[in-house]
């Protein structure tokens, strides 16, 4: 189970009482534990509830938690079922990475039978959910404001009166590609672990297995920050290469919170770039492809590289490409290689 | 037939932000060289058009050519329709 966001219920939830009754409000002090403790782990989170939107929020920050949950989905006619749809949706994951938490049985069983993926608690016993998230290692612990950076840009972009290409110049996106450290193996850990779209293979690497790539001299470890006008987004990609004959892309993984910019290309090309300025002799790059059948965004990337499928196999495919690559990077991103 | 399918695919790029824009034009560049979509937000308009037409794209097209415009992938979406009767 990789958990990225935790949906929450309200009434009787996170705190005990309904809203609407407006009396006997008080915060549930163990689902607030695990509201901190997840938060603190990298795990972000969101609401559910069929409630009033003002009187919910307002209360939510009187009660100094409101500041947890980003893009609430608090709707007196909206079912659970499709609130947990939207919240998937608009931060790009997937249902089976998703935690629900309810007091209603009723609520939990239509959940668990149109969302079968997610996971379902009951309220009233968090206490597998709490073993879990106290379990987990090395979570970005800033990612709440990571994604609150990425939510001031969606709101930005769906405000601005201009076209696509104006607003992303807009953004003065500078894109650092450098070597690979040690200091950078938890956080290049945690993407193998966690990236699910833009990742080649979705092999889940222990830091000594990437670790290899900084110290083997027949292998190469590229990392990229992003920084933009929202801020500094941190380490948001890798690429891990292998050398010989050929130039192995062995895997690459990028974060979706940066979806919708060309960063993954504009990494990538950078990347084999510099392999190639490296070891000019070598004439091909060759790049492994698991197919997800939830969503072809590796390949499609790949693609936009230049790269052809060269051989087809049931659960993998080869894609190749000369070097070096015919990509231009978006003119909305400036590329430093350090 | 293919101004309908024009309609339904701006609805699809709407659904995910990309037509907030108002001037992405049917012969617009999608995917390629100056191209508006990257990688994710094409991926998000292949299922979207796997969802409304049934159409496949990366097995009917693996070029991927029918991205390149608005214009181009209705006329596939077409295409594809008209193969399938």
């Amino acid at each position: 189970m990789m958990l990225k966001c935790i949906v929450w219920d309200l009434d009787e939830t996170i705190w005990s009482g309904a809203l609407r009754n407006e009396q006997n409000i008080e915060l549930n002090k163990k689902a607030v534990e695990i509201i901190k403790l997840a938060d603190a782990s990298g795990i972000i989170q969101s609401i559910a509830s069929r409630n009033d939107y003002d009187a919910a929020t307002r209360l939510m920050t009187e009660l100094k938690i409101a500041h947890y949950f980003i893009y609430p989905q608090i709707d007196v006619n909206i079912s659970k079922v499709s609130s947990i749809r939207r919240i998937t949706e608009h931060f790009n994951i997937n249902t089976d990475a998703v935690a629900f938490v309810d007091d209603n049985p009723y609520e939990l069983y239509e959940v668990s039978r149109y969302l079968p993926e997610v996971y379902t608690y009951n309220a009233n016993d968090l206490s597998l959910l709490r073993e879990y998230i106290a379990g987990l290692k090395g979570g970005l612990e800033n990612r709440r404001e990571l994604m609150l950076m990425r939510e001031q840009r969606l709101n930005a972009e769906l405000k601005f009166k201009g076209s696509r290409e104006d607003f992303l110049k807009e953004c003065k996106m500078v894109l650092t590609v450098r070597d690979a450290c040690t200091n950078d193996l938890l956080r290049a850990k945690e993407l193998a672990s966690r990236a699910n779209r833009l990742n080649n293979t979705r092999q889940r690497l222990n830091t000594d297995e990437i670790g290899m790539y900084i110290s083997d001299s027949n292998k190469l470890m590229y990392v990229c920050e992003l920084e933009d006008i929202f801020g500094s987004h941190g380490i948001i990609g890798i690429c891990l290469l292998s050398i010989c004959e050929l130039l192995f892309i062995d895997l690459f993984c990028i974060s979706c919170r940066v979806e919708g910019r060309g960063i993954g290309a504009a990494f990538l090309n950078e990347t084999l770039h510099c392999a190639h300025r490296l070891n000019s002799g070598i004439k091909q790059a060759v790049c492994g492809y698991k197919p997800y059948e939830k969503d072809k965004s590796a390949y499609l990337l790949l693609k936009l590289l230049g790269f052809s499928v060269v051989n087809k196999g049931t659960d993998r495919v080869l894609m190749s490409s000369p070097l070096p690559v015919n990509c231009i990077t978006p003119e909305w991103i400036t590329v430093k290689m350090y | 037939m293919k101004e309908k399918i024009i309609k339904e695919l701006y609805e699809i790029l709407n659904d995910f932000g990309l037509a907030n824009f108002g001037d992405i034009k049917t012969d617009a560049v999608l995917l390629g060289s100056g191209g508006i979509m990257d990688s994710l937000s094409a991926a998000q308009l292949i299922a979207g058009v796997e969802r409304c037409f049934g159409v496949d794209i990366i097995e009917g097209d693996p070029d991927l050519s029918c991205l390149e415009t608005i214009d181009a992938l209705a006329d596939y979406i077409l295409q594809s329709e008209r193969k399938m009767l």
